[in-house]
C-alpha cells in the first residue's frame, strides 16, 4: 500500500429503539457536524468527497442517498453510495485515499429500522426463486445457524446466553448504548422464544441511528490530530447465498477476510497481537462463531472461549467492550459503528468502557442471511 | 500513487424488452461469460467481483449477495454500490478504486437490470421524499420533461431537433446487434409518436430494457501482460448536487453537475477542444433532448450550440463527432447496466471492435457519461495509450 | 439459450407491499403545522446565503448552515410562477397508492413569490396548450376543517391572470 489511511475522528448518534422526531437526514447532519468538529475541519472547504452508506429497502426510497448532498454540503462534489454494511463504506473510503484521488473524505451511514418491518425487508433479500417463499428472515437463519453450530461443535444455549450477559452488561458503561441491562443466563434463556434456540434477548434490538467518520491520507491525518488511527489491514469476502452451498456452522468468508486483513497488518497471533475486537453479532450465537472466524480461538471453540472469560471487558482479548450490536445499532450503520468504537478505544476516548493501553483493534461488519458477507478491518493506534 | 487501470475484457448480453426464459442470475452469468472470454481469463483469475443494480426495480434487497453464484462473487471480495442511473459508471469507478488503490490487480465489474421483472416508473418515483414530492414525480420522465421544456425555452432548440436525435440514434442502433430498439425511424415517424409527457413523446424517451454488461479491469502491469488492446481508464469525475431544482438556475447562474464534471475533467487532462481531442462520446442519453443539451452542459460544445450540431449532422455515427454511436440509452435502457454499457461501448470504439457501429474516425480518447439521481453526473475519459 | 414457448414458462408473481412510517423531522413538521393550522405556506432562510427555501430545508446544501431559526421563517406565495412543468398523458402505477395515475396529470415546478428554491405540485390546468412556462399560478388551499397537515392541504395550483 502506498501510504497509510488514517481515521481522524468518528461520531455516532445515540442509538435508540426509535427516533420519531428525526428525519433520516437530521441524523446525518448530527453525526456529520459532530465528526467535523471533532476533526477540527471545515465541512465545505476541506472535505473533498463523501461516501455515504444506506439501504434503499430500509429507507423506503430508491437511491436512498438522494437527500445526502443537502445534509453533508456535497453540492458539486464527488459523492457515492455503498449499499451494504457500513464497514464496506469505510473500506471504500480507504480506497479513495489509497488511490491518491483524495486526501480527506467523509464517510457516513444512516438507518432508521423502526420506520418499517425488518422481517419483511430481510425476507426480500433472500432468493426469490426458492427460499423467499418459505418466509425466511434473518432470525430464522440465525436459528438454523445456531442449531447447526450446536450439533456440530457442541456449543450450548448457556454459552450463547453468556454473550448477551456480557454485551448488554458492557453497555452499562457506554453512554451511547441503547440497551444496557444487568442480566443472568437464566433470564436470557427464559426470554420469549423467537426461533429455537434464539430467544428475544439474543437478538439485536431494533435501532435507529447514524455514524460518520473522517478519513485522510497519512500526511493530512498527522496534521489534523496527534492520534490518528491507521487502517492497516483490509479483508472482505462473500459466502454463497444458497443455503445448500453453505455449512452454517462454518464461516469461510470470515476466515478468509480475517486472514487477508491480518496478513496485511502483520498480525500473526490475534489474541496476543490485538487488544480488542468489535464484531457484528446480530444474534448471540454469531459472536461465538465470529470469534472462531477471527482466529481468537480454534474451530469449534467459540463456546470454550466465552467460558474462559478472555473476551470479557477486563479479559485478555475483550470482544465488544462497547456492548456490540446486542446493545443496539441499526443494520447498515452497525459495521461502521464498530469501527467508530474501535477508533475511540485506540484514541483513548472510550470513557468508562476503555480498554487500557489499546494499540491494535479489529472492527468487523457483516450483513445478509446468517452473515453472508464479512468485512474485517485492522486498526492501529497512531501517535503516542 | 495510483496504479493505472485498464479495461482488458468487455462483455454484454443482448438487450431486449422481455426475456422471460432467463432469470436475473442467468442474465448476469451471460455477461460475465462474455467478458471473461473476451479477456481470455477465467473467473478464478478475478480477485474481486462487484455488481451494481437498483434494488427496488426488481424487488430484491441485497441482490449482489443473492446472485453472487452467477456473478462469481461467491467466495470472493466485493460489495455493491447503487446511486441510480449512475450506478453503472459508479461500479466501473468502484472497480477502478479497487485496482488503483493497489489492493487488487484484476477485478470484474458488472451492471445489470432485468426490467421485465418489476415496474421501473413507480420504483423511480420513490427517489423523492415521501412527505413532500413523491406524489408529484412520475418516474424519471417527469423530471426530464421539465428540463426539456426549459432547454427549448432558453436555447431555441425545437421538437424537430429532438426528433432528429432519435432518428439518428435509430440508425446507429440498427447497426448494433446488442441494442434493444433497432427499428429505423425517420424524423416524421418520431414527430408523430404518441405523447407521453410534453414535450417527450414515446420515441423521445428511452425504453425499458433488460440486459447486463461486465468488464474486466486490471492494473497496468497485469494489463500489459495479458491484453493486446487494453483501454485505459484515464480519469473520472463524479459530481452530485443539491436536491431538487439546481438544474434550473433560478436566481443564479445555471451550473449543473455536467458542467462541473466537464470543467474538472477537461482541466485536469489539459483538454481545451473536447470535440477534437476526444473522438467519440458515449453519452448517457435517457431522452432525446439530452444529446444537444448535455453536449453543451458537459462543456463539449458552446452553450445553445448543441441543437445546431444536431441539425448539421455532426453527431451522427459517420459525423465529425459521433455521440452515442451504439444507439445510446435512447435505444437501450437497462438502468443498472446503462451507464456501464456507455463505458464498455466507448472502450469498444477505442479498440476498433465495435463492428458495424464502429465510428469512422480513429479513436484515441473517448468520453463516457452516467446520469441519474437528483441530476448527478459521472464523466469518464478513456484512452488508447497511457499518456 | 434458445427461446422457449412462452405459455410453458413458470412465473413467480408477487405484489410488494411494505409498511413504512417515515419521519418528517422538525422543519417539515413545522411547515405542515403552519399549513394545517393557519393555511399559510412558509419558507425558511439560510442565514449565510439568504436563499429562501420553500420547501423548507433544515440545513442549507451550499453552506451547511442550520436553517431552523423560526424567527427567519417567512410566509411565501400563495402566488407563484411556473418555472417549468410536465404533463403526463400516459398512466403509470403509483408507488404510494398502488393505483394507476389519473391522467392527464400536470405538475409544475413552482417558484412561490418570495422563495428562491422551488417546490413541485399539481397544476389544476390539464389542457397542455394552456400551460406555459412563466405563467402565474396560485395555491388552492383546503378549508381548515379538511386540512390534515400534509402536502395535500394544498389541493393544487390554479392558473391566474396578472
Amino acid at each position: 500500500m502506498a501510504g497509510r489511511v488514517g481515521i481522524v475522528a468518528a461520531s455516532t448518534t445515540k442509538f435508540e429503539a426509535a427516533k420519531p422526531y428525526e428525519h433520516l437526514m437530521d441524523l446525518v447532519v448530527e453525526v456529520t457536524d459532530k465528526v467535523v468538529e471533532a476533526a477540527g475541519i471545515n465541512l465545505k472547504d476541506d472535505v473533498e468527497a463523501v461516501v455515504s452508506c444506506s439501504q434503499d429497502f430500509w429507507d423506503g426510497r430508491t437511491i436512498s442517498s438522494m437527500p445526502i448532498p443537502d445534509a453533508v454540503c456535497s453540492h458539486l462534489k464527488d459523492e457515492s453510495k455503498v449499499a451494504g454494511d457500513g464497514a464496506y463504506a469505510v473500506l471504500y473510503g480507504a480506497m479513495h485515499i489509497l488511490s491518491g484521488d483524495n486526501k480527506l473524505i467523509l464517510v457516513v451511514s444512516h438507518c432508521e429500522e423502526s420506520i418499517t418491518d425488518g422481517n419483511m425487508i430481510e425476507n426480500w433479500s433472500i432468493d426469490h426463486i426458492y427460499h423467499r417463499w418459505l418466509g425466511l428472515d434473518y432470525t430464522m437463519g440465525a436459528a438454523m445457524q445456531a442449531r447447526r453450530y450446536m450439533d456440530k461443535y457442541k456449543v450450548t444455549p448457556e454459552q450463547f446466553a453468556k454473550v448477551v450477559v456480557k454485551n448488554k452488561g458492557n453497555a452499562r458503561k457506554n453512554k451511547l448504548a441503547q440497551e444496557a441491562m444487568d442480566l443472568t443466563i437464566d433470564q436470557v434463556l427464559k426470554s420469549k422464544m423467537l426461533a429455537d434456540p434464539i430467544t428475544a434477548l439474543q437478538k439485536k434490538p431494533v435501532s435507529d441511528g447514524a455514524c460518520a467518520m473522517i478519513l485522510a491520507s497519512e500526511e493530512v491525518a498527522r496534521k489534523l490530530t496527534p492520534n490518528p488511527v491507521w487502517i492497516t489491514g483490509i479483508g472482505n469476502f462473500y459466502e454463497h447465498h444458497n443455503l445448500g452451498d453453505r455449512d452454517l456452522a462454518e464461516c469461510d468468508a470470515l476466515i478468509k477476510s480475517a486472514k487477508r486483513a491480518y496478513k496485511m497488518a502483520g498480525i500473526n497471533n490475534p489474541v496476543k497481537d490485538l487488544d480488542l475486537v468489535e464484531l457484528s453479532e446480530y444474534y448471540a450465537p454469531q459472536e461465538l462463531l465470529w470469534t472462531e472466524g477471527l482466529g481468537l480461538c480454534g474451530r469449534g471453540e467459540g463456546g470454550k472461549l466465552i467460558d474462559s472469560g478472555k473476551t470479557q471487558l477486563k479479559g485478555e482479548i475483550p470482544v465488544n467492550p462497547s456492548g456490540g450490536l446486542l446493545s443496539g445499532a441499526p443494520v447498515t450503520v452497525a459495521g461502521m459503528a464498530r469501527v467508530a468504537e474501535a477508533v475511540w478505544q485506540l484514541q483513548g476516548k472510550a470513557g468508562e468502557h476503555q480498554v487500557q493501553g489499546a494499540k491494535r483493534a479489529v472492527a468487523h461488519g457483516c450483513d445478509g442471511l446468517a452473515g453472508q458477507m464479512h468485512c474485517v478491518l485492522v486498526l492501529e493506534k497512531g501517535g503516542k | 500513487m495510483a496504479n493505472r487501470v485498464a479495461i482488458v475484457g468487455i462483455g454484454q448480453t443482448t438487450h431486449s424488452g422481455r426475456r422471460p426464459y432467463v432469470n436475473d442470475g442467468e442474465l448476469i452469468y451471460d455477461a460475465v461469460t462474455n467478458a471473461l472470454e473476451d479477456a481470455g481469463l477465467t473467473i478464478n483469475d478475478m480477485e474481486a467481483v462487484m455488481a451494481g443494480n437498483m434494488d427496488f426495480f426488481e424487488g430484491h434487497h441485497l441482490n449482489d449477495a443473492m446472485l453472487n453464484l452467477y456473478s462469481g462473487a461467491a467466495g470472493r471480495p466485493g460489495f455493491k454500490m447503487n446511486t441510480g442511473g449512475t450506478v453503472g459508471t459508479m461500479t466501473a469507478i468502484q472497480g477502478w478504486y479497487h485496482v488503483a488503490s493497489g489492493l487488487y490487480d484484476i477485478v470484474l465489474v458488472i451492471g445489470w437490470e432485468k426490467h421485465d421483472e418489476g415496474p421501473a416508473t413507480p420504483a423511480i418515483s420513490t427517489i423523492t421524499d415521501p412527505a413532500v414530492d413523491r406524489h408529484f414525480l412520475v418516474g424519471a420522465i417527469g423530471g426530464l420533461a421539465t428540463v426539456s421544456v426549459a432547454y427549448m425555452q432558453r436555447s431555441g432548440c425545437k421538437l424537430e431537433h429532438a426528433a432528429m436525435v432519435r432518428a439518428n440514434a435509430s440508425q446507429a442502433a440498427h447497426r448494433n446487434p446488442m441494442a434493444h430498439m433497432r427499428e429505423i425511424y425517420t424524423v416524421e415517424d418520431v414527430m408523430s409518436a404518441r405523447m407521453v409527457m410534453y414535450p417527450l413523446n414515446l420515441l423521445m424517451c428511452c425504453p425499458t430494457s433488460l440486459g447486463a454488461t461486465a468488464m474486466v479491469l486490471a492494473s497496468e502491469s497485469k494489463a500489459k501482460e495479458i491484453c493486446k488492446k487494453p483501454v485505459w481508464m484515464k480519469d473520472h469525475v463524479t459530481v452530485h448536487v443539491e436536491y431538487g431544482g439546481a438544474q434550473f438556475g433560478i436566481g443564479e447562474k445555471r451550473w449543473t453537475s455536467h458542467m462541473e464534471a466537464g470543467a474538472k475533467l477537461f482541466k485536469r487532462n489539459h483538454i481545451t477542444k473536447p470535440m477534437v481531442e476526444t473522438q467519440v462520446f458515449e453519452m448517457y442519453d435517457p431522452f432525446a433532448f439530452a444529446i444537444p443539451m448535455w453536449l453543451e452542459d458537459f462543456l463539449v460544445c458552446e452553450a445553445n450550440e448543441g441543437w445546431k450540431h444536431v441539425e448539421k449532422g455532426d453527431l451522427k455515427l459517420e459525423g465529425p463527432y459521433p455521440v452515442s454511436p451504439s444507439g445510446g440509452v435512447l435505444c437501450t435502457n437497462s438502468i443498472g447496466d446503462s451507464a456501464i454499457l456507455r463505458v464498455a461501448e466507448a472502450a469498444l470504439q477505442i479498440r476498433g471492435d465495435a463492428g458495424e457501429h464502429q465510428v469512422t474516425r480513429d479513436v484515441k480518447q473517448a468520453l463516457a457519461s452516467g446520469f441519474g439521481g437528483s441530476y448527478w453526473s459521472d464523466l469518464l475519459l478513456l484512452s488508447k495509450t497511457t499518456d | 439459450m434458445k427461446q422457449k414457448v412462452q405459455e410453458e414458462l413458470i412465473y413467480i408473481n408477487k405484489t410488494m407491499k411494505i409498511p413504512y412510517k417515515w419521519r418528517t423531522g422538525e422543519v417539515w413538521g413545522e411547515f405542515f403545522r403552519e399549513l394545517k393550522e393557519n393555511g399559510v405556506i412558509y419558507a425558511n432562510q439560510c442565514p449565510t446565503c439568504g436563499r429562501q427555501f420553500c420547501l423548507p430545508k433544515s440545513v442549507c446544501t451550499r453552506d451547511h448552515t442550520v436553517c431552523t431559526d423560526r424567527s427567519k421563517w417567512i410566509p411565501v406565495g400563495p402566488k407563484g410562477t411556473v418555472v417549468t412543468y410536465f404533463m403526463a398523458e400516459q398512466s403509470f402505477l403509483l408507488p404510494t397508492t398502488g393505483e394507476m395515475l389519473k391522467i392527464p396529470f400536470a405538475v409544475g415546478i413552482i417558484l412561490l413569490d418570495g422563495a428562491t428554491v422551488i417546490l413541485q405540485h399539481q397544476l389544476e390546468e390539464t389542457d397542455e396548450s394552456k400551460i406555459k412556462t412563466f405563467m402565474r399560478v396560485e395555491a388552492v388551499i383546503k378549508p381548515k376543517a379538511e386540512r390534515k397537515g400534509n402536502i395535500f392541504d394544498i389541493v393544487h395550483f390554479k392558473t391566474i391572470t396578472e
